[in-house]
């Protein structure tokens, strides 16, 4: 037997189960293998049994009725049960088209929806106007414009806008714009800020949105009021000065700052110095002692606080008080040439008695000379005619001088200026707004006067333009209205008074030129808290919108704005404490190019309530070296009702003599801090009395107001500070629409890959193929690594050839959605599933990815980590259907499975050439078709440099406008008048300070009393003893009041001292060692019956005593001068003692006599 | 109904167009019903019985049942030897097949019915892990084939089998290694492919080929013992 026996493989041999190879080798073994070939047919015979036996066994064997009728309930029961999953499960294919068919319908709709939205509104423009300096805790406005910024449509105003403002990143305002575009913007500045900061206001419609950021300073304003015991010093004498400071915003004191006061001299060198902490009323005071060697001149008194400064001018002379108080007055205030002139003149001692038989001499230039001598009243009448040849036109001041010498006498000389005019009624015209403004009616003021000033009530004759006007002035005053068509307009005006005086004057008004007019109208320019400033802004020009600022302390602390009705637009603004003092009213109107058409107006708001000072003193009368006793009461009145009220008080009690000036009003220092700089220097213009203004009876206020507008028509307005524009790129609804859209359709772009690349894996993966398809996929993508210069290669040729391109993305697209329409067949008639649903998700990704292209090229398409995160998917829905395309092929189904691979390099080949067609560019289609992001893992490797999309930033031009710092941004303050004011200091000395530094047994100060900050108690009242200086004069007492509130008030009261028989010395300015010195005893009687006096000098130290005593007889109401020699005989200072004895009275006093 | 009664009560007619006529109306009546008995008339296949229970008409998986359940049902009692055992060895298997099938995939490589019998073999196996005796329809086989009638003229392919062979071979392939007992199940009851049957055991071709010749070396000792 044959060692290479087959029947182990006789079996599979009969079965036909062997290959051809071992089929014909066991063939041949058979053939010569007798045993094999035996237990062959022995094993078929058996094979061939078990067939029979099987069939015989099994065939009848079947499941039996019972079994089969049960497992047949059971599973129509399963089929039946679970219906509603079971039929959802079933029909997931159809379920997962509809969905996507529903996606598409959503995404149709909702991009009809958003493509329908209204075309883009033009981008708004952002105007920010305002002031740039804030004060802490202030009520602060700002104006805030949002309107379209379409030149060709014109600036449309934008209502509804979103305004935010921050003041150093806290949000102080939140709020929309108006019909007019407008936000008017109020808020409070933070109390605790200040210094620089930053000032952002945000807006934001429909046309974009805006964010402008300004440097802004935050510090509060201030007013300083400084003043003095007296306007004029002796080089020696002590200086007192004190200072109030209050808030320029509320008018409160302020307190704890420190105050620098510097004293400089002539040459502005520096004299002193010092810092001063104010009180709790807002005061500081200073005393300085001005050297013996201070050379005269002005000096200046300096305050300042922040950048707050304010100045007093302050003479320094050797001046010798006068003796008595000469007064000249006329019959008239003026006179025209060759007028008789009547006058008087009066003369009186400073302790009020006449100047009797004093000799007058009146003279005039250039050959006037009238004298005479007083009568017992010290009255002289005297009268005289001017020259008849007038100089000019103008009005011109013909200077009269008196002197006058007593009967001891002393001499006084005054000069009196005359107003002489060459008509007798001054005419003035002023336009409301200064210039006329075209095409609106104006108002043009016109002033009457008398020479010298006072006003004249006239009838006037006007023709302006040749067109006849008549009027009658009140307090010097009328309005015309007039509505100027020229350029120029010529006012003709007569003025007749009631005694027939008669003035004429033509003027000549200028038109102002602009591009547009407007003119801002208030009735009044001084109104009080609680009043409703009403104001009228008439235009020309078709502005829709007037905008009115109210600028209160170089701060905006309203802004209003009203349409415009008729030419005309109308304010009304309550009043309120907040508001007190100077407000300058700004309106103006925005043209489409975004100038400004302005025009202002500046009034004043007075606080209700008054301080009043009450001062009252034991007695008329003293005698020298008396106590006396005064009280002052401080009580505020408001609407009629008086309640005491603590205050602060500086007190000054200084010589007459010395004050030789007119007493200041009241209300002086009140004006000084309402009025702004402005106002406070334009008050001459218009013959403004400014405390008065504020002060008098209602009449006369009514013509101070007149005065006033008048005054401060045409002021300079005060500049924006802040102003700023900026264009915001426009986002609308429908930008944001389609914003949304694509961000909407780039999240299902990002989603469809994954759900097709699940479906692709689950799908392969139970036919075992998955592996396989992804291994070829790998040697695929491999292999594609070295195809990489050629895909680059590619879409360079693509781009050059754009025009093709478009044809060939044409084509592309047509193809594949051919392609993905065969594959959904396909499925359908296969009732391949898995076909369709694939098929059906790249038909919606290539629909909603073509609308994302588009909006893309349009501008909203994905940016950043979006674009990303697209490219990233797109790869991954091309390796998922290269994968299904291999997976096919693996699973023999050939034909399918290469097309699938072909549509995924279509896909890619499609995204290549997008980038190339001119309509579709955007940076999705850029980084989409990047070859660098298909040429495989290497690529990847080097193209970390690849898509990096161009964010696109929103460009937000912001125009630099003017920005201009208030006027130097150092407001210098001066002092309101070289005169001698009230003044205080932080010490209160419930004594009398005596404060002429000179050692004397007999005192003869100048200032006899200088508390700067005396208080007053809860009730109001304030009493102190005041030891009165031997000097018989009249001592004034000046008080001004403030109070923690920072209502001001001010009186004077005058003490007399008094004795009816004195002398005193008069010390002449030359004195010389060893050469005789002569000084002037006068003796002044005024008992009832004459006395015998004797005057006679004492004999000292540091003189000679050269003539002997001096015996006269001086009747009674005479003064009497007895002359005193002595020698001085050494340098220095010696004292002189002089006494006058009489029967009656007698004298003595002592005087420091300075020898160079 | 009636239709389907005269057609198939006719074979000798040979109206092979009326024939398709029956044909065409079956398989219409069951593409809107998919009712089991228009399916068998219709002739429609299995894969589309199976794409259209994919599809969502549930109603022809019972077409699909009354097409295999005796083939089942035979394999299931062949391992048990029981006939309740088998019984539910069927429901448990159509149960499964009826949760697997949406996922089977018509186009792939497996014949249906390999995965049929991969699934009543698991199904059976798992309980046959309870020991459950013969019951009586087993022996009743056994006895059906002692009653086998003697070969005749007549019946040319019986010619060979008498009852008592067949009995004997039976026997024999009862008291088979229960692997080798399956593989002759799958070979000669079901007529199936050396490739399928490994598919069916989950083991090799070589190893179907192994067994098999071991199993007739078996089924050679115990007869010519016997």
């Amino acid at each position: 037997m044959n060692e290479d026996h087959v029947d182990h493989e006789l079996v599979a041999y009969l079965d036909g189960e062997l290959d051809t190879a071992d089929r014909a080798r066991v063939e041949a073994h058979l053939a010569h293998c007798p045993a094999c070939a035996a237990a062959l047919e022995e094993l078929r015979a058996l094979s061939r049994d078990l067939d029979a036996t099987f069939d015989a066994a099994m065939s009848p064997v079947r499941l039996s009725y019972d079994a089969d009728s049960r497992i047949r309930s059971v599973l129509r029961d399963r089929l039946e049960r679970p219906h509603w999953w079971w039929a959802l499960w079933q029909k997931r294919g159809l379920m997962a088209q509809a969905a996507m068919a529903l996606l598409l319908v959503l995404f149709s709709f909702r991009t009809y929806y958003v493509f329908r939205l209204p075309a883009p509104p033009p981008p708004q423009e952002t105007l920010v106007l305002g002031q740039n300096r804030f004060a802490p805790g202030t009520e602060a406005a700002l104006r805030v414009i949002v309107r379209s910024a379409e030149a060709t449509l014109g600036a449309v105003p934008v209502a509804g806008a979103e305004v935010a403002v921050r003041l150093a990143s806290r949000l102080v305002y939140e709020g929309v714009t108006d019909a007019s575009g407008s936000a008017e913007v109020a808020f409070t500045v933070p109390d605790d800020l200040s210094g620089a900061a930053d000032l952002v206001v945000e807006t934001r419609s429909a046309g974009g949105e805006d964010r402008i950021v300004r440097p802004i300073t935050i510090e509060r304003a201030y007013k300083i009021y400084l003043a003095g015991d007296k306007a004029a010093y002796r080089p020696g004498q002590r200086l007192h000065a004190r200072a109030l400071v209050l808030d320029a915003v509320d008018f409160k004191p302020v307190t704890g700052q420190e105050v620098a006061l510097t004293l400089a001299d002539a040459q502005g060198r520096q004299m002193a110095y010092t810092v001063a902490t104010l009180s709790a009323f807002g005061v500081a005071a200073w005393d300085v002692d001005l050297p013996m060697t201070a050379s005269p001149g002005t000096y200046t008194l300096r305050a300042s606080l922040g950048d707050t400064v304010s100045e007093r001018a302050i003479t320094v002379d050797t001046y010798a008080l006068p003796a008595f108080r000469v007064t000249v007055a006329t019959a008239q205030t003026f006179y025209t040439p060759g007028d008789w002139v009547q006058g008087t003149v009066d003369a009186a001692y400073f302790f009020g008695k006449p100047v009797a038989g004093a000799r007058v001499k009146v003279r005039g230039q250039p050959d006037i000379e009238v004298s005479g001598e007083t009568d017992a009243r010290g009255h002289f009448d005297f009268g005289f005619a001017l020259p008849a040849a007038s100089t000019g036109e103008a009005m011109a001041l013909f200077e009269v001088s008196v002197e006058v010498v007593d009967t001891a006498g002393q001499v006084v000389g005054v000069r009196h200026p005359l107003p002489v005019a060459p008509q007798s009624i001054l005419i003035k015209a002023v336009p409301e707004s200064g210039a006329l403004k075209p095409g609106v009616e104006n108002t043009i003021f016109v002033l009457t006067a008398y020479p010298d000033g006072s006003p004249a009530e006239t009838t006037l004759t006007v023709t302006i333009q040749g067109r006849p006007y008549s009027a009658v002035t009140a307090y010097g005053l009328a309005a015309l209205r007039y509505t100027p068509t020229a350029e120029t307009a010529t006012v003709d005006i007569v003025a007749r008074d009631a005694v027939g005086a008669e003035g004429h004057d033509v003027i000549l008004l200028q038109t102002d030129h602009g591009p547009g007019t407007l003119l801002l109208h208030a009735e009044r320019a001084a109104y009080t808290v609680g009043d409703t400033l009403r104001l009228e802004a008439w235009l020309t020009g078709d502005a829709p919108t007037v905008y009115l600022d109210v600028i209160h302390a170089r701060q905006m602390a309203a802004a209003l704005s009203a349409p415009v009705v008729a030419g005309r637009a109308t304010f009304a603004l309550d009043l309120d404490n907040s508001l007190v003092g100077a407000l300058e009213l700004r309106a103006y109107t925005v043209a489409p190019d975004g100038s400004l058409v302005t025009d202002s107006r500046l009034v004043v708001v007075d606080a209700p309530g008054r301080l009043a000072v009450d001062v009252d003193a034991d007695r008329e009368t003293y005698y020298p070296g008396e106590t006396a006793h005064v009280h002052l009461q401080t009580s505020r009145q408001t609407n009629g009702h008086t309640e005491p009220v603590e205050a602060a008080l500086g007190i000054a009690v200084v010589d007459t003599s010395v004050y030789a000036l007119d007493t200041l009003p009241p209300g002086f220092a009140r004006a000084y801090f309402l009025l702004d700089p402005t106002m406070w220097e334009r008050r001459d213009a218009a013959r403004l009395d400014a405390p008065a203004l504020l002060e008098a009876t209602a009449d006369v206020r009514a013509a101070q107001d007149v005065a006033a507008q008048a005054a401060w028509a045409g002021a300079p307005a005060v500049d924006f500070s802040l102003s700023a524009t900026s264009t915001a790129t426009s986002v609308d609804g429908a930008t944001r629409g389609r914003r949304a859209l694509a961000g909407q359709l780039t999240w299902v772009l990002a989603l469809l890959p994954l759900a097709v690349s699940v479906i692709v894996v689950r799908g392969l993966a139970p036919a075992g193929v998955l592996r396989r398809a992804l291994r070829r996929l790998g040697w695929g993508l491999l292999g594609a690594v070295f195809l990489a210069p050629l895909a680059v290669a590619g879409a360079v040729l693509a781009s050059f050839l754009s025009g093709v391109a478009t044809a060939v993305t044409v084509g592309l697209v047509s193809l594949i959605l051919v392609l993905v329409g065969v594959a959904l067949i396909h499925g359908w008639r296969g009732g391949d599933v898995r076909m369709q649903v694939i098929a059906g998700l790249l038909l919606v990704y290539l629909l909603l990815g073509g609308l994302l292209v588009l909006l893309a090229a349009q501008g909203h398409g994905p940016t950043g980590g979006w674009l990303v995160l697209l490219v990233a998917t797109f790869l991954w829905l091309s390796g998922a259907l290269a994968l299904l395309g291999q997976g096919w092929v693996v699973a023999g189904r050939r034909a399918v499975g290469w097309v699938t691979t072909a549509l995924a390099i279509l896909l890619i080949f499609l995204v290549l050439m997008l980038p190339a067609v001119p309509a579709l560019t955007s940076d999705l289609t850029r980084a989409l078709g990047n070859p660098l992001v298909y040429a495989g893992p290497l690529a990847w490797m080097i193209g970390c440099t690849m898509p990096t999309p161009e964010v696109i930033v929103e460009t937000v031009e912001v125009e630099k406008t003017t920005e201009k710092t208030v006027e130097g941004a150092m407001p210098v303050e001066t002092s309101p008048t070289p005169s001698p004011m009230p003044t205080t200091g932080a010490q209160v000395t419930p004594l009398p300070v005596l404060a002429e530094p000179y050692p004397l047994r007999h005192i003869f100060p100048e200032t006899l009393y200088w508390a700067p900050e005396a208080l007053t108690d809860a009730d109001g009242t304030l009493t102190f003893d005041l030891p009165l200086a031997d000097t018989i004069t009249t001592w004034r007492l000046t008080a001004l009041a403030s109070t923690r509130a920072g209502d001001l008030g001010a009186a004077t009261y005058d003490l007399v001292v008094f004795r009816d028989f004195f002398v005193e010395l008069a010390v002449p300015d030359v004195i010389q060692v060893g050469k005789p010195l002569t000084i002037t005893a006068t003796i002044y009687n005024y008992l009832p019956e004459a006395q015998n006096v004797t005057v006679s000098a004492e004999p000292g130290a540091g003189y000679t005593v050269l003539s002997a005593a001096d015996t006269r007889v001086v009747p009674p109401d005479a003064v009497a001068s007895a002359p005193i020699v002595v020698r001085p005989e050494e340098r220095g200072v010696f004292t002189l003692r002089v006494k006058a004895e009489g029967v009656q009275m007698s004298d003595a006093l002592a005087v420091e006599v300075t020898v160079p | 109904m009636s239709v389907l009664a005269v057609g198939m009560s006719r074979p000798c007619a040979g109206q092979a167009i009326g024939a398709a006529i029956v044909r065409a109306v079956a398989r219409w009546v069951f593409a809107i019903t998919g009712d089991r008995r228009a399916a068998e008339v219709g002739g429609v296949s299995t894969a589309e019985l199976i794409t259209r229970f994919q599809r969502g008409q549930p109603r022809t998986f019972e077409a699909l049942y009354d097409r295999y359940k005796d083939y089942v049902y035979r394999v299931a009692f062949f391992v048990t030897r029981n006939r309740e055992e088998a019984e539910d060895a069927v429901q448990e298997t159509f149960l499964d097949v009826l949760k697997a099938l949406l996922d089977y995939d018509v186009n792939g490589p497996a014949r249906f019915e390999t995965w049929l019998y991969r699934v009543t073999l698991n199904r059976t196996r798992m309980r046959m892990r309870r020991q459950s005796l013969p019951s009586a329809e087993w022996d009743d086989v056994e006895e059906q084939l002692e009653r086998l009638p003697s070969p005749s003229s007549e019946r040319p392919e019986t010619v060979y089998l008498d009852g008592e062979r067949a009995s004997t071979l039976w026997h024999a392939v009862d008291q088979l290694p229960e692997e080798q007992r399956a593989v002759v199940m799958l070979r000669y009851q079901q007529g199936l492919a050396y490739n399928e049957i490994a598919a069916v055991l989950g083991i090799r071709e070589g190893t179907v080929k192994s067994r098999l010749y071991n199993a007739h070396r078996k089924l050679q000792q115990l007869l010519s013992v016997g």
